[in-house]
């Protein structure tokens, strides 16, 4: 047991503090640009997260022969191709998002559907998951930055991994499982950062991360666990409950009852993912 | 010495030949069982099986080169006799049946220790990893199965360290070190 909790302070604890401390000493620096300072925060979150995957995953698997080993990498990538996005625009940057979704798709899917599902079928596979995903990312970062404050985009992306985390875990894979609780660690703590801190814009390297790392992870949980595609289908659509109300910059009140009306709307939405996974897949209540 | 005799003698060195050849036998997974046994956080061993699997040796007692021996075994079909670990156990933290339904040995050589008992080495393969073992096999006994079929049953023990084919999960609450006991009875074709 004494291994198990010193593996969750390692693997989890010390990352998530870590991430708070250096997120917020880049939020706080002066010298920085906001929008040179996403960038930073993105590589924080995701060499955060690759620590942590090492710890619990017992190390990173170099080349990637699974969809899981490729999750570090994949974390990796979204803070280059969030940083292109950051400052590319128009049509360059629908391109980088397409790259991004794509690669994405290609990794989780590829060696679990190519080959062993008719080609058709596995390429439509492929489209339709960058299709989710390329629309997510941009849906977050444009829909999310005229109608919510990034506090609150933020915690509905840190309730859905956090939940996401809990779902994966009952849903067969305990490592999975506390591998996106921790992501959602990184995001919460992100959220109470810029709730003392707020930052003019979100900027789309935060999203892009939550998108390409979270969208793996319930790949994984629903292609190669028994995640139920039902609850990560709503599990994804969860963050969107901030886009529920009147914009931000008209809302008049306040904003500390709108971040909690907006957080309970994505925890209620969390909650029917968590009603279809126990009616799809129900527990036995097995201790094991 | 007569024709009589001399066909005789042919005849008796014919079938010692024919006898002494090498022989197929096929798993008859009714009587046969793929068990493993592995530490639980120091206190005790969890046992579990796997209940779908093929396979087929060659056995040749007096010629060990020509023995040979393959076993696949389904990876979704562990059982625990717990739902939930076994579903757990499919994932992609231990076996991630999913992407890698089999796990497989297949021998490169065998060594016969005594007349009992033999040494046989091979590739086995699981989570697509594939490391040299070399297994202890007994042959339990032989002889005609119940409708007269002829039959030979061995039993085979193995201790893997799991991490070897990247399934480090809960290390080391649950130990590295997973024992594989083989348990056959096969039908010779």
């Amino acid at each position: 047991m004494g291994s198990l909790i010193g593996q969750g302070i390692v693997g989890i604890v010390l990352p998530a503090l870590l991430a708070l401390i250096l997120n917020g000493l880049v939020l706080r620096a002066a010298a920085l640009a906001e929008s040179r300072k996403w960038p930073f925060i993105g590589l924080i979150i995701a060499g955060c997260f690759a620590f942590s995957y090492s710890v619990l995953f017992g190390g990173i698997a170099f080349p990637p022969r699974e969809a899981t080993h490729w999750l570090p990498f994949i974390a990796l990538g979204a803070v280059v191709f969030g940083t292109i996005l950051q400052f590319t625009s128009g049509f360059g940057q629908s391109i980088v998002r397409l790259i991004a979704a794509l690669a994405t798709a290609w990794t989780v899917l590829q060696l679990q559907i190519f080959g062993r599902w008719p080609l058709l079928i596995s390429v439509e596979w492929l489209v339709a998951i960058t299709l989710i995903l390329f629309a997510t990312s941009r849906l977050i970062e444009r829909a999310g930055g005229l109608r919510s404050t990034p506090t609150e985009i933020l915690l509905g992306m840190a309730l859905a991994a956090g939940f996401g985390g809990i779902a994966l875990f009952l849903g067969g894979s305990a490592v999975l499982g506390q591998i996106c609780n921790t992501f959602g660690l990184f995001l919460a703590g992100l959220t109470v950062l810029a709730f003392f801190l707020p930052p003019a814009q979100l900027g789309p390297v935060i999203p892009l991360i939550y998108v390409m790392v979270f969208g793996s992870l319930l790949l994984n949980g629903a292609l190669f666990s028994d995640l139920p595609w039902a609850t990560a289908g709503v599990l994804w659509l969860a963050p969107f409950g901030v886009l529920i109300g009147p914009p931000a910059s008209s809302a008049g009140g306040n904003r500390h009852l709108r971040l909690l009306l907006r957080g309970l709307i994505v925890l209620a939405i969390v909650g029917l993912a968590f009603v279809a996974l126990f009616l799809i897949s129900p527990l036995h209540g097995s201790e094991y | 010495m007569t024709v009589r005799s001399t066909l005789f003698c042919a005849l008796l060195a014919a079938a010692t030949l024919i006898s002494a050849k090498a022989d197929n036998y096929k798993i008859d997974p009714v009587h046969s069982a793929v068990l493993f046994k592995v530490g639980h956080f120091g206190v005790g061993n969890i046992y579990g099986r796997f209940d779908t699997f093929a396979g087929d040796f060659v056995f040749d007692p007096n010629e060990p080169a020509k023995d040979s021996v393959k076993l696949e075994i389904n990876t979704d079909s562990v059982d625990t006799n717990a739902p939930d670990r076994d579903k757990h156990l499919k994932s992609p933290d231990f076996l991630n049946a999913k992407q890698f339904p089999t796990a497989t040995f297949k021998s490169t050589a065998v060594k016969k220790v005594d007349d009992k008992n033999y040494e046989v080495t091979g590739d086995f393969t699981l989570r697509g990893i594939t490391k040299p073992v070399t297994i202890a096999v007994q042959v339990i006994g032989s002889g005609p199965g119940p409708k007269g079929e002829p039959r030979l049953g061995t039993e085979s023990i193995v201790t893997l360290k799991r991490s070897d084919f990247d399934v480090k999960a809960f290390l080391p609450a649950v130990t590295d070190e997973v024992q594989l006991r083989i348990a056959v009875e096969a039908i010779k074709q």
